[in-house]
């Protein structure tokens, strides 16, 4: 536990000033996109969410597809020190066990930069809304969910991630994407990002191709059915989420044996 | 401290370093591992250090199989490779991140050897000179008081005054606890330094004796002639710088570079007085 402490330490000592930085640069981008989309005063067509409250479009998508990059830039940088000998032999020969190493290595590059994005994004948006609320404050509009005159009030970042229900199933989506390139960036000794990247979206494609081809060949000559099954719905994202659970952890298992038997 | 049995390794199936190779190095001694290019010596170290894994045979670094990288072996081995990585930090923090993992760090030598090597403690790693970082991490790497001490081509890079320090420190280095190989073409960097003889050649060991062994068994002298009792001669100014058996019991310098060259001509004629 003492030298899980002194690695964690020694980690932080190395890379931290360099974290820190790419958190001021993530803070940047988070706020340039939040000026760039200020809403427009003078207009009148808002989108209501279910509890009243005027949704910004722009939220979802920038937090997605920022939050990706970010977490899988994180991930991917971890163990590139391994793809260059000195640094490699630097890092074998610390006195650490592989599994100690590993579990730091998912630290910093999902745990931490999971949570330090959430709350580095919560944070802006926080004052961002704040702000906007008070530009807002008194004016009123039309909700087309319930036909009244409503006090216009912007949706919290809580509220876009609760308003579908289906969005709590991606949840283990940041873990299996930084898992990926976690594993990348151990897999591969140069130009880890893109390689990955590449590799994921070939595989990806591959699998889609072979899914649709077998779908079409199971389904072929039958009719289709319309159905709205909540139940089977559920099924199938329930089913989406913990095999995106089961992927994190193979993946992150493979991680830990590509770290045991790691030869410079 | 180290065996080595039968030692299997290559980095290719088709052209393998080591076959076979057996070995047992123990404390108190200083070797020189030599060897001509693509021999195997640093190959050998990483062994060693577990930074790659046999393909057959055992090793055993201090009861510990270095394969599994256990801490408790690793923080008994201070390796300084050939090529290095220094972080761009100070030296307080670097000691600050590192030293801790070993035990016996012992700060106070630390001081010591960075007075040594003329290494202000308060300088950054990122603005020192590639020398100053090598003894840098010499010094950090010696102050971990490491039971068993791997250095590849150490005075690579230092100037002229460092490696008579660098000789100058490793021999006080030495204790009855502790094993140093030190792998080098500079043969004569390490002249007095180490006290026994690695060579590699040929997939194995080619030789393996102390100095003092070595002295005992071979004479080497500069002759006028050549004549059927040299095993081995180059052409000097003067003669010839020539490697003979040493019926007489005479006393002679080992001249290394002449001896690692005389190996390597003439391994038939040396095996019968090594094995």
């Amino acid at each position: 536990m003492n030298r899980f402490g002194l690695l964690l330490k020694r980690q932080w000592l190395e890379f931290g000033k360099i974290y820190l930085m790419s958190l001021v640069v993530l803070a940047g981008i988070l706020i340039g996109f939040y000026f760039f989309n200020i809403p427009d005063f003078n207009r009148s067509l808002y989108r209501w969410d279910d509890h009243g409250h005027v949704q910004l479009g722009f939220r979802l998508p920038t937090f997605m597809a920022i939050g990706f990059l970010f977490i899988t830039i994180e991930a991917s940088a971890y163990f590139s020190a391994f793809g260059q000998k000195p640094k490699a032999i630097m890092e074998l020969m610390t006195p650490a066990s592989a599994t100690e190493k590993f579990i730091c290595a998912i630290v910093f590059s999902t745990i931490l930069s999971i949570i330090s994005y959430l709350l580095i994004f919560y944070v802006i948006d926080a004052f961002f809304l704040n702000y906007i609320n008070e530009l807002w404050h008194n004016n009123k509009a039309t909700n087309y969910n319930t036909g009244q005159l409503t006090p216009v009030v912007f949706s919290t970042l809580f509220d876009d991630l609760t308003s579908e229900r289906e969005f709590k199933f991606l949840f283990a989506l940041p873990f299996f994407f930084s898992s990926i390139f976690l594993l990348g960036s151990i897999y591969f000794n140069r130009f880890h990002y893109i390689k990955t990247a590449v590799s994921v979206t070939a595989l990806f494609a591959f699998i889609i191709f072979i899914t649709i081809k077998f779908g079409s060949w199971v389904t072929e000559g039958k009719s289709r059915v319309n159905s709205s099954n909540l139940m089977e719905k559920d099924f199938v994202f329930t089913i989406f989420f913990w095999s995106s659970v089961a992927l994190s952890l193979i993946i992150w298992l493979i991680t830990y044996v590509r770290l045991k038997e790691k030869e410079v | 401290m180290i065996e080595i049995n039968n030692l299997n390794f290559g980095y290719s199936k088709h052209k393998p370093l080591f076959k076979n190779m057996s070995m047992r190095l123990s404390n108190g001694h200083i070797y020189g591992l030599l060897g001509k290019n693509g021999a195997g010596k640093s190959t050998l170290l990483k062994n060693l250090a577990g930074l790659v894994y046999p393909q057959g045979g055992q090793l055993n670094v201090m009861g510990f199989n270095p394969s599994k990288r256990q801490p408790a072996l690793l923080s008994q081995i201070c390796f300084i490779p050939e090529e290095f990585y220094l972080p761009p930090v100070k030296i307080d923090s670097y000691l600050k991140a590192n030293a801790p993992f070993y035990p016996n760090f012992d700060h106070e030598y630390l001081a010591t050897l960075l007075k040594e090597f003329d290494i202000p403690a308060s300088n950054k790693l990122i603005d020192m000179s590639y020398g100053q970082k090598k003894k840098f991490i010499i010094a950090f790497g010696l102050a971990t008081q490491a039971r068993l001490v791997i250095m590849d081509e150490p005075t690579n890079g230092l100037d002229i005054p460092s490696k008579a320090q660098f000789r100058k420190i490793m021999a006080s280095a030495l204790t009855d606890e502790r094993c140093i190989i030190i792998s080098t073409h500079q043969v004569r960097d390490l002249d007095n330094l180490i006290d026994t003889v690695i060579m590699l050649d040929e997939n194995d060991v080619a030789l393996k004796a102390s100095v003092e062994e070595i002295t005992t068994k071979l004479a080497f002298k500069r002759v006028k002639e050549i004549d059927e009792s040299i095993f081995y001669a180059e052409p000097s100014l003067s003669g010839y710088n020539a490697v003979m058996p040493n019926y007489h019991h005479e006393e002679s310098k080992l001249d290394m570079e002449l001896l690692f060259n005389a190996i390597l001509a003439e391994k038939t004629k040396f095996k019968p007085l090594f094995n």
